[in-house]
């Protein structure tokens, strides 16, 4: 009896605790106009939410509570809750946002301006822009470090990563890499920064300690962003052309694997199960779900149309 | 009143400031059903520079390496326009092409044509227990005119009307040669 009773108590904290414990991944729809909010407990679209003209960006607050959104053609970002997946602001910005990135501490939210060249800073308090710095041509990727010291911005135009330091938000250093450095990701633990090259069809792996490029390594053709596997020391990064996901084993740093998704992949995120990996596929109007383990597709789940999912899209809870 | 000015403001900023690097990404899907095995169609489409005698709208075409990944193929339009397109993928065994066009200067726009960018991708599917095909055509563009306001056969819609009759011409042509008509 008290067997039972113990074992039904545990199914219902762990029914409890699975209920809570299912990220969200937040999709953006460049041709709707849209987010398609999947839950990944059931890989299924459970609302569509409006946001601005041609959203793009997104970035899931390291609490999980909020969304931010960049539409690069109304010029503006909008800030879903998570509670009510609704929109509870929308913030104008200038010309053209499109990467987004948030801090550590969740306090400020980074957008960059790739018509203006400029990085705004949202105070996610006030929910207004509190400053901006003036970046390189066309800044099109953001990063943060964990410790919330620096930002990273890839300038598409000039093939150089910045990093401004931001206790006095200044440039402090440009470092070159491929041609046409798009998405960007940083590696706390390594000290790494990856950036998707487009133009050059490669990934620069930058030594963050040295500050310099210390290797390019081939992927597929126009790649657009990438993500890190800690568990398997790989990265994945998507190929626009290719229609592919390349692996790359960073024990080795060479491209190990070529995954065919579906076309015009762009948007990459982990997730925090650290078993799957979700894929928007923008023409397809799909996400492809891989297990990186296996690396073979698991899922493929229908989205709006256009889906970018440009940044970190999935909560973390 | 503010937010009046403010408005007016944003128009006039609007030509220089917003569209510096462009619209946005279009698409276009053409579908065509071929009564003929895969392996027919393929054979007809798979050579890059086939496409001057299955598209009525493509005069000449010459590539630099056939059809091995990384050709270049120059193509004359019937409006007597000219732009190059690289073969990024080449891939019998699941009968899929994808090629691009290289990215015209700024400021030309085609007669007809009105885009700057345009990868390609071709795929045969089979239907009917293999004694059909299922060709498809899809495209990804961006219209050629850099401004807010283009005029009215320059816009996204018309990009993707004529990216439209170009695959739906072209498709139609690999019909017609694949069922012998």
């Amino acid at each position: 009896m008290s067997v039972m009773k113990t074992a039904l108590s545990f199914l219902l904290f762990c029914w409890a605790c699975t209920l809570q414990a299912q990220p969200y991944a937040y999709i953006t729809n460049q041709g709707d106009n849209s987010v398609s909010v999947i839950d990944t407990e059931i890989d299924k679209v459970i609302k569509t939410i409006k946001v601005g003209n041609k959203p793009a960006g997104v970035v899931v607050s390291n609490d999980s509570k909020r969304v931010y959104i960049s539409n690069p053609e109304s010029q503006d970002i909008s800030v879903i809750e998570t509670e009510s997946l609704s929109v509870i602001k929308i913030i104008k910005v200038g010309g053209g946002p499109l990467a987004i990135a948030i801090s550590p501490d969740d306090k400020s939210v980074y957008v960059a301006d790739w018509y203006e060249d400029n990085i705004y800073i949202i105070d996610t308090n006030t929910l207004t822009v509190k400053t901006k710095i003036n970046v390189g041509d066309s800044p099109s990727g953001l990063a943060t470090d964990p410790n919330g010291l620096f930002l990273y911005v890839a300038n598409r135009d000039d093939n150089t990563i910045m990093i401004i330091d931001l206790i006095d938000n200044t440039v402090v250093n440009t470092i070159t890499v491929g041609k046409a450095p798009f998405g960007i990701t940083v590696d706390a633990f390594k000290k790494q920064l990856y950036s998707a090259n487009v133009q050059s069809g490669d990934v620069s792996v930058v030594d963050l300690n040295q500050q310099k490029t210390i290797k390019n390594i081939k992927v597929g053709d126009f790649p657009y962003a990438v993500a890190i596997d800690d568990k398997n020391n790989r990265l994945f990064v998507t190929n626009q052309r290719s229609s592919s996901v390349s692996v790359i084993d960073r024990a080795v740093m060479e491209t190990v694997k070529e995954i065919e998704v579906g076309e015009y992949p762009e948007g990459i995120s982990l997730h925090p199960d650290k078993n799957r990996l979700y894929v928007a596929n923008w023409f397809d109007n799909m996400m492809s779900v891989i297990d990186i383990d296996t690396l073979k597709i698991i899922d493929e789940i229908e989205t709006g149309d256009g889906c970018r999912a440009y940044g970190r899209f999935i909560s973390s809870q | 009143m503010n937010y009046l000015k403010l408005s007016l403001l944003s128009i006039l900023l609007l030509p220089t400031l917003v569209f510096a690097h462009g619209p946005s990404r279009q698409k276009a899907l053409v579908t065509m059903e071929v009564h003929a095995s895969p392996d027919k169609v393929w054979a007809i489409l798979s050579d890059f520079c086939s496409i001057a005698e299955w598209n009525t709208k493509v005069k000449t075409c010459s590539a630099s390496q056939g059809s091995e990944k990384g050709s270049v193929r120059t193509i004359e339009y019937d409006t007597g326009e000219k732009v190059t397109e690289k073969l990024f993928k080449h891939d019998s065994e699941n009968m899929k092409m994808l090629y691009a066009m290289e990215q015209l200067e700024k400021g030309r726009i085609m007669k007809g044509l009105p885009i700057a960018t345009l990868s390609t991708t071709i795929f045969i599917t089979p239907a009917d227990n293999g004694a059909s095909s299922l060709v498809q055509m899809k495209g990804a563009f961006y219209r050629a005119f850099p401004g807010p306001t283009p005029p009215e056969d320059q816009t996204d819609t018309a990009a993707v009307a004529a990216v439209t009759t170009l695959y739906e011409t072209g498709l139609e042509g690999i019909k017609a040669a694949a069922e012998g008509k």
